[in-house]
């Protein structure tokens, strides 16, 4: 990934708001950001982290990044809070507690805890709080997991931890519980000049469409996102087959590859079935890598679709705002959050309401620009990376400051 | 010639951090109970906060609990009611708050049959204490029970509190053709804060920053007065921007 530099960002979001990130940055000059994960490689913190921390040093705040170290046992273990954080039933029995816990005092024996802000992404470092009451500093905790409705065992189990720290972020208002100490709501941001985000001509998004055998002279209708029963691409199929009796149009339903998903494997199944011998629905498999053919599926779409059951942030959703394209979500997760009904987007509760947005947008074609150029605006001033930077920036001032609601710097 | 101000005027600018509450509510009584309890920052982030950032929307979203009572609650009535708060005319935070709960408790009455004088007032009870009698309110006998719609978990209502960083931006002016020219750079964050915000959560006063110094500074009572009187809820900032741009230059070809 190339490194970009602060002023790339300029011609996108203007220059008042690169003006206030320096100005910020020369506040906290002086100090020393260690922000600690599980993985350098892979996910979605990983990939927020690589492009954050060259652009914190940038900006004057010294910004280093350390990976904690474990074995397989570990990441087991993680992988299971994880997925009972998401409030899917797992089996969590003491030897995994331990597990975890012993893990935890190695990594508080081993790391070299440096950083004048300590700054731990999700549960797998949680533990290394233990060492605040030694060494002192600026603990924060951010939660990446949509912890809607966890299962409280794991929840009660790492609140122990959290709560020592100083401040604790989340992604969105749902993912908030009562905790003892301060949340702070930072929702994630997408790159507007990565590859999944950047401007492509229009040629390029006709060509990506035709390679697909998908029609660009013709309504798309397009949903991205994994083979999974949580996204509904079932209901999808179903809305599209409603809205399709009153008006033209072709349904792209792209995710990644399903190989070594068995689950994903059998929703697959389920997706081909229901789309049965319809030759305007095409169901791609794509590889991790295709960020590209994404951004061109997604600006060469009419409409974009996210029907998910259950979501976390929703940054499919973003991608889509950011794109200027009229989008229909469910209102779970952090879609509400990006899709005001009616304003910057249509917010929809059934198969039923999908398929009426459907055919709404498609016969209201000023209407749906109008939801696209709204869509695109809210991203741009609260969605993309420049946001998050300067929600991180904040947050480190107010650490000298918790509890006030007004801070004069 | 342009007058020269003896103080500068600075402009600062504000930016804000959100605070979880982690309080919610799922129906109107919880809805209530909590706006009653809420501080200032609370009634700031779900009113002003909520129009400045999406004060650039067309159509212009109401305010956020009005946003939620229509299509969360579908209480439409109520929800139109709070949408037509023109929170501008408030210089004063608890007193929007009291206008906010009074609708309420309005629609309480006329939907419900609930009379406003029944509801335990926080102004009689310690705080302490309120949210214990408000539930033993609310939960009277069945035959007198209310049954409120309750939202699906994922539709709560999110209580936010908003925690504003205000500090100096480069900009300064001692003269209106200076004070014009950075009015055209500042961002809209600074405008927002000079004209809005420092008056409704600091200062209580019914001027804003830009008025104070067109009136005191530079001695231009009539424009202190125009600006003074710019709503930023029938404009979008940027529109503001340029209206007050407009009214400058107006001023400085007059002085010419």
């Amino acid at each position: 990934m190339a490194e970009r530099t602060i002023n790339d960002y300029l011609p996108i979001v203007g220059k008042n708001i690169i003006e206030e990130l320096l100005i910020f940055g020369k506040k906290l000059k002086g100090k020393t950001v260690q922000h600690i994960n599980s993985t350098s490689v892979g996910g979605g913190v990983a990939e927020i982290l690589h492009m954050i921390v060259p652009l914190m040093n940038e900006l004057g705040v010294k910004t280093n990044w350390d990976v904690i170290k474990a074995g397989e046992d570990f990441f087991y273990v993680t992988k299971a809070f994880h997925n009972a954080l998401h409030g899917k039933k797992v089996e969590i029995n003491s030897r995994m507690y331990e597990i975890f816990l012993n893990y935890s005092s190695r990594h508080r024996a081993e790391m070299n805890l440096y950083g004048d802000i300590i700054f731990v992404h999700d549960p797998q470092p949680i533990g290394l709080i233990d060492k605040k009451e030694e060494i002192g500093k600026k603990w924060i905790w951010r939660c990446h997991v949509d912890t809607t409705s966890p299962n409280l065992e794991v929840w009660n189990f790492l609140k122990i931890f959290i709560e020592k720290y100083d401040v604790s972020i989340f992604s969105a208002p749902a993912f908030s519980r009562e905790l003892k100490i301060k949340q702070i709501m930072i929702p994630p941001s997408i790159d507007p000049l990565s590859d999944k985000n950047k401007e492509l001509d229009k040629e390029v998004c006709e060509k990506t469409l035709k390679d697909f055998g998908v029609d660009p002279s013709r309504p798309v209708i397009t949903q991205i996102s994994r083979f999974d029963y949580l996204k509904d691409p079932i209901g999808v199929i179903e809305a599209y087959k409603m809205a399709k009796r009153y008006v033209d149009c072709q349904l792209v339903l792209a995710g990644g590859r399903a190989e070594d998903d068995p689950e994903g494997r059998e929703v697959l199944k389920k997706v081909k079935d229901a789309a049965s011998d319809d030759p305007d629905i095409h169901i791609l498999e794509l590889p991790p890598t295709s960020h590209l053919e994404i951004n061109a599926l997604q600006r060469g779409s009419t409409i974009i679709l996210q029907k998910s059951i259950r979501e976390g942030f929703g940054l499919t959703v973003t991608e889509a705002l950011w794109k200027g394209k009229p989008v229909i979500g469910s209102a779970v997760g952090g879609i509400p959050l990006q899709i005001m009904h009616n304003i910057t987007g249509m917010l929809v509760h059934s198969i039923e309401g999908t398929a009426y947005a459907i055919r709404y947008l498609l016969a209201n074609p000023d209407f749906a620009a109008k939801l696209g150029e709204n869509g695109r605006e809210h991203v741009r001033r609260n969605f993309l990376l420049t946001r998050h930077l300067k929600d991180y920036l904040l947050l480190f001032l107010y650490l000298d400051h918790i509890g006030e609601t007004f801070i004069r710097i | 010639m342009d007058k020269i101000a003896k103080v500068e005027f600075k402009f600062f600018t504000r930016l804000a951090l959100f605070e979880l509450t982690g309080k919610t509510a799922s129906n109107l009584k919880e809805f209530l109970e909590e706006i009653e309890l809420a501080d200032d920052s609370i009634i700031f982030y779900h009113t002003h906060q909520f129009l400045l950032e999406h004060n650039f929307l067309v159509p212009e979203p109401p305010n956020d609990f009005a946003e939620w009572v229509i299509n969360a609650l579908h209480e439409r009535a109520l929800g139109e009611r709070l949408a037509s708060i023109d929170t501008f005319q408030f210089t004063d935070l608890s007193l929007l708050k009291e206008g906010i709960v009074k609708i309420i408790k309005d629609h309480l009455e006329e939907r419900y049959g609930i009379k406003k004088e029944e509801i335990p007032q926080e102004r009689f009870i310690p705080q302490r204490l309120i949210k214990v009698a408000k539930r033993i309110f609310f939960t009277r006998p069945a035959k007198e029970r209310v049954r409120f719609a309750e939202v699906k978990p994922e539709e709560k209502f999110h209580f936010i509190r908003s925690t504003s960083f205000v500090f100096p931006t480069p900009y300064t002016a001692k003269t209106l053709a200076e004070f014009r020219d950075a009015l055209s750079r500042v961002s809209l964050n600074s405008i927002y804060y000079h004209l809005f915000e420092s008056r409704l959560r600091f200062e209580k006063t019914e001027e804003n920053h830009f008025s104070l110094w067109f009136k005191e500074g530079l001695e231009l009572p009539d424009l202190a007065k125009k600006i003074n009187s710019l709503s930023p809820y029938t404009h979008t900032l940027e529109e503001l921007r340029g209206r007050m741009i407009q009214i400058i230059d107006k001023e400085l070809e007059r002085k010419e």
